[in-house]
């Protein structure tokens, strides 16, 4: 066990060096942020000068390295369109998006767990269909354009909601929804279909045989049995949902790191991009190595590829 | 966000019996509407009363038949730039499905393939094939998609390009899974007896078993595709403008929902409706094929 | 920053997740304030965001302008200069030297002491650092000689050569030298006064969040106009649907609005304020230029061989085509809503502008003779052109207007190949020349003179080619060497009937700017002929 958890460990460094390794080309060959900050006015030798003033002239393999070892002590290189570190501006932004990955994942929870779990345990009747494609609507509809739609609905017609930016709890709602809608289908599958497994197996049989209460068989028996691929789903969904946020806070012009991101893409500003890229990167390999680790502990029948 | 999946477990328990008997026949709604739509995508040039192209700024926002101003050579209405929305949505079926079917096509041989060799070989291909899968999925999608659309200009190939990159981990890990629970079957093992080549036993043993899940995935997929479409498009980098696609119509109206709803809303329900049918269809064929196939 | 503060904000955000995961959200406001006293505006696009003039972009006017004050001000209605932080300005040495008076008595926010000759001195002065690169930083690091101060309130500047320009550059609007304090840059650094900027401006920042928001509070008693409103917060929506929402849920209360928003805001009885007439557009015909540059292209049927007169002659009549295939009025009441004239214009010429004339209307909507020129010029069958539908700061609907002009070329037999890209990839290829001989559309604001708008897009030395370059670069140059106002709008005007004669751009008329008000606005004075607001002091409460 100690031998793969140091495995995992490893191969998650060398996973984030790839990260930064595509990311770092990637940016590079989106283009020049010079050629596009600077005024009409200024010609190719202003360019090139404020090119070497930002060492941007120097090779790239050269400038991957001064990146790397300025990463690796927590410096991730001044914002070009900022003048400010995109560290700075990262910390700033990131709280917003992990409220509104939290509360996205918060409402695939609620919303997605007791609906599969009935969902299964109703298996074929009405509402089983209605709620299984009352999860699909989510994933049926483009995100902006339900964003839009909620906006119009709460904001303008009832009054009820704010309509954009951060600030309050109420502010969280309609982004919060609009992210965590599209996700509920994924979850709700799962946990439909781990319940159903779970159900027909001998133990729920042998629970049913005993005269346990249905309520106690499927919440207490099943439900727990059921939970461990639902649960590191979730974990995953919620690091998943951090890297799709960037339409959403688009729409409600939500300061996180999305709206940061894909700005720092139209300006081409590398430092950001490399660094936010770096960052949710981070968070996804983390989480993905834990509930590996986890899973190793749990059920070491699983077969490991390590 | 179905790029999203948990480790590939596999499934021990067989299905429940029942669930076999659940549904022998597809579920015709659902198939009648995909049927309609292929139909619709492949005949669009017949079928569309007018060149989806072409429109002039006095014919802007005529409304459908049924409402107020509407004009009988616009059943359902024109667009911002006068455009004739029903051959617009024709048209639309027509890119909208082919950006899904070219890119699923593609995504599942390259996935379904990657997966194939780490799941046979084992090993150190087997790790560095899944520490790839990795990298791929901890890459902020949208992110990554935007990128590539500076890089290499929008266009159709382009939202390829991002398809296939979203899309083959999903494909690699399901595959990969599969392949690991039949290489250790029995009819692998005689094959390997009879003195079948690695090469043989892959190709001519394992693939044709891992079709219907592929199947499976690749019909939910469908949907997912499009409405991914779309929001490439909200953002600027999907299929270019004037082409059609029901992800550029839907993000075209997007600020015209109470001015003129069907701009937006009926690309929309075309939307809605279709990845709905291919989700139930797609569960019905996970049903009828593989009961035990749960990660998709 | 040091790495214990953090880990601080990283705990804190981790607590605050995890209180939101939790169920309990535990924001902090602090925003709050009396909603009657604020007035809450959304823009949808910044630039760099930086306050600082030697790197400003004109994005980033609606967001910092309220900080400062200009050395000159503008006639609200004529777009004329007044007297702004400089009481009087002057030539001499044939305009090599210009001397500029103080007011006095102006003092900087939060207690940075007052506005003297130094700080015009060193706002100027930062040009000269290599890594300026916006606002008029080229002008001052190529021509400027030296600034004196000779006492607290006269800043004396030097150049190399006559700039009779140069007052345009300290203009309010058109302009970008906002004079920061000396002492507060000094003191804090560039880095924090670029998050917290102080001026002496109407309005002093208070706090913000790059690329989110930004609050200000009204300074009383300013010496220029105490603004109607307590409050000001600046807000970043990039979504113009989302900013239309936020308008009609009484969120915000002044946004820019256009097209389909514009009617959708008028149906809702939100008050729509104008600036007639502030922005010029025309399509970009690209290819007309010299030889030494990429895009040179004589085969090109817009273009034509300028050693070959019927050559030549036959690339006009094809770009006369190309004006009158398209139905101006359409776009006019389709896509601008009625708000826009067909205001007689050549190119960067306002009605404002000296020596301008009435007889310069926008070519007629003819397609018919339209595709006889074509014929005419050799070119029945049509050929292809490229075009990139894409949004300009002055021009948000470029990609609406674009694709009416395509589709109405297209009835006259045009083959027309969109290729969009973003300002972000299309603009640097544009100044590489390297577009493949795109159009686009153009909006541009204006200058107080045309000339120092065909200096930068028409003159082969220019900094950019919108219209074309080379063929006129003799006439500017003698508008540029000459002195007399007189005599410079008359040649001004020749050189503008020459481009009108010439149709080197496709007119597309006048468009009026439009943003929809909330309740809680009463009036508000904008500058004339600015695409932009620049002046939320004259916004009166209803």
């Amino acid at each position: 066990m100690q031998r793969y958890i140091i495995g995992r460990v490893l191969q998650s460094v060398v996973s984030m060096f790839v990260v930064s390794m595509v990311v770092f080309a990637l940016v590079r060959f989106s283009g020049d942020p010079i050629q596009i900050m600077a005024p009409p006015e200024a010609s190719q030798a202003d360019i090139a000068a404020m090119r070497a003033y930002l060492g941007l002239d120097r090779p790239w393999p050269v400038q991957y390295w001064g990146f790397l070892t300025h990463a690796l002590h927590g410096d991730f290189g001044q914002s070009v369109r900022f003048r400010r570190p995109a560290l700075d501006l990262i910390l700033e932004r990131y709280g917003a998006t992990l409220e509104l990955g939290g509360v996205a994942v918060l409402i695939v929870i609620v919303v997605a767990l007791p609906v599969g779990v009935y969902s299964a345990v109703r298996r074929g009747t009405g509402l089983d269909y209605a709620a299984r494609a009352f999860a699909a609507l989510g994933q049926a509809v483009p995100q902006f354009w339900l964003g839009l739609l909620l906006a119009l609905i709460f904001g303008v017609l009832f009054h009820l909601l704010p309509t954009s930016g951060h600030g309050t709890p109420l502010h969280i709602i309609l982004p919060g929804l609009t992210l965590g809608w599209f996700a509920v289908a994924g979850l709700m599958r799962l946990t439909r279909s781990a319940m159903l497994d779970v159900l027909g197996s001998e133990y729920v049989k042998l629970a049913r045989i005993k005269g346990l209460p249905e309520r106690q068989v499927i919440w207490k028996h099943a439900f727990k049995n059921a939970a461990l691929p639902v649960v590191t789903f979730a974990a995953l969904l919620f690091v998943a949902l951090l890297n799709g946020s960037i339409i959403v806070e688009t729409v409600f012009g939500w300061p996180g790191l999305g709206l940061l991101v894909i700005e720092a893409v139209d300006s081409r500003d590398y430092p950001i991009v490399q660094a936010v890229v770096l960052f949710l990167s981070a968070m996804y390999i983390g989480v993905n190595l834990l509930v590996d680790i986890l899973y190793g502990y749990l059920n070491p029948k699983i077969r490991y590829s390590a | 966000m179905s790029a999203v999946g948990p480790p590939v477990i596999a499934a021990e328990t067989a299905g429940i019996a029942p669930r076999r008997r659940d549904r022998r026949w597809p579920p015709t709604i659902p198939l009648a509407i995909v049927g309609a739509l292929l139909v619709c995508a492949i005949f669009a040039p017949w079928l569309a009363p007018r060149s989806p192209l072409e429109g002039s700024l006095g014919d802007r926002l005529i409304p459908p038949i049924g409402m107020e101003n509407a004009r009988s050579e616009h059943p359902l209405g024109t667009d911002r730039l006068g455009r004739d929305t029903l051959s617009r949505l024709l048209y639309g079926a027509r890119i909208s499905l082919s950006v899904s079917v070219v890119g699923i096509i593609l995504t599942g041989t390259l996935g379904g393939f990657i997966g194939l060799v780490a799941g046979f070989l084992g090993g150190w291909v087997d790790t560095l094939l899944m520490r790839l899968v990795d990298i791929s999925l901890s890459l902020p999608g949208i992110l990554i998609a935007v990128l590539l659309s500076v890089v290499f200009e929008p266009s159709f190939k382009n939202v390829i390009i991002v398809v296939v990159f979203l899309l083959w981990p999903s494909y690699a890990r399901l595959v990969r899974g599969e392949t690991l629970s039949l290489k250790h079957q029995e009819f692998v093992a005689l094959a390997r007896i009879a003195g079948c080549s690695p090469l043989t036993i892959m190709f001519r043993h394992i693939v044709p078993n891992l079709l219907p899940s592929i199947l499976v995935l690749a019909t939910l997929h469908v949907g997912y595709v499009i409405v991914l479409e779309a929001a490439l498009s909200f953002l600027g980098v999907g299929i270019p403008p004037p082409t059609p696609s029901w992800g550029v119509m839907v993000a075209d109206g997007r600020g015209l929902i109470e001015q003129a709803w069907w701009v937006s809303i009926l690309p929309g329900i075309a939307i809605l409706v279709t990845v709905l049918s291919l989700n139930i269809l797609g569960d019905w064929v996970r049903d009828r094929l593989d009961p035990k196939l749960r990660q998709v | 920053m040091t790495r214990s503060i953090d880990r601080r904000t990283f705990l804190r955000h981790t607590g605050t997740t995890a209180a939101v995961i939790a169920g309990a959200p535990l924001f902090a406001s602090s925003r709050a304030a009396a909603a009657g006293d604020r007035l809450v505006v959304a823009v949808g696009q910044w630039g760099t965001e930086t306050p600082f003039a030697w790197r400003h972009v004109q994005a980033e006017k609606p967001l910092w302008d309220c900080v400062y004050d200009p050395l000159i001000m503008r006639d609200p209605k004529t777009f004329a200069y007044r007297p702004g932080l400089a009481t009087e300005w002057k030539p001499s040495n044939e305009m090599r030297t210009w001397m500029f008076k103080l007011r006095s008595g102006v003092r900087f926010h939060e207690n940075w002491g007052e506005l003297t000759a130094e700080d015009v001195k060193f706002t100027v002065e930062q040009s000269f650092k290599p890594d300026s690169l916006g606002g008029s930083a080229y002008f001052f690091r190529n021509q400027l000689d030296r600034i004196e101060t000779p006492d607290k309130y006269t800043v004396v500047m030097h150049f190399k050569t006559r700039a009779w320009i140069l007052p345009s550059l300290f203009t309010q609007y058109v302009g970008y030298q906002n004079v920061i304090s000396k002492k507060y840059m000094e003191t804090v650094g560039e880095q924090k006064a670029s998050v917290h900027p102080i001026g002496t401006g109407p309005f002093h920042h208070v706090e913000g969040k790059q690329g989110d928001f930004h609050r200000f509070e009204a300074v009383p008693n300013h010496w220029r106009k105490t603004p109607g409103f307590k409050e000001l917060v600046i807000r970043r929506i990039p979504e113009p649907a989302t900013r239309l929402a936020g308008l009609r849920a009484g969120e915000i209360d002044i946004a820019q609005v256009f097209g389909d928003f514009l009617e959708q805001a008028q149906k809702a009885s939100l008050r729509i304020h104008e600036t007639p007439n502030a922005a010029q557009y025309w399509v970009i015909l690209t290819g007309q230029t010299t030889p030494d540059r990429e895009d040179y292209c004589p085969p090109c049927p817009w273009v034509g061989d300028q050693k070959d007169p019927k050559s030549w002659e036959n690339g006009r009549k094809v770009r006369l085509a190309l004006n009158l295939a398209v139905n101006k009025k359409a776009i006019m009441s389709g896509l601008w809503k009625g708000k826009g004239s067909e205001t007689p214009y050549s190119y960067y010429y306002y009605p404002f502008n000296k020596g301008y004339s009435t007889d310069w209307k926008l070519p007629p909507y003819d397609p018919e003779r339209a595709k006889k020129l074509l014929a005419e010029a050799g070119h029945a069958g049509g050929f292809e052109v490229r075009v990139n539908p894409y949004v300009q700061l002055v021009a948000q609907d470029g990609p609406d207007v674009m694709e009416a002009v395509a589709l109405d070329w297209e009835k006259i037999g045009i083959k027309v190949k969109r290729v969009p890209e973003a300002t972000s990839s299309f603009g640097p290829k544009g100044r590489l020349r390297k577009t493949g001989k795109t159009f686009s559309v153009y909006g541009s604001p204006p200058f107080d003179e045309p000339v120092a708008g065909w200096e930068r897009v028409i003159h082969s030395k220019g900094a950019f080619n919108l219209l074309l370059d080379g063929t006129y670069d003799e006439e500017i140059d003698t508008i540029v060497r000459e002195f007399d106002a007189e005599r410079r709008a008359k040649l001004t005007h020749d050189l503008g009937q020459k481009l009108y004669d010439g149709y080197h751009g496709v007119m597309l008329g006048m468009k009026t700017i439009t943003w929809a008000l909330g309740k809680k606005v009463g009036s508000w004075q904008m500058l004339a002929y600015v695409p932009a607001e620049t002046n939320y002091d004259s916004v009166t409460p209803a």
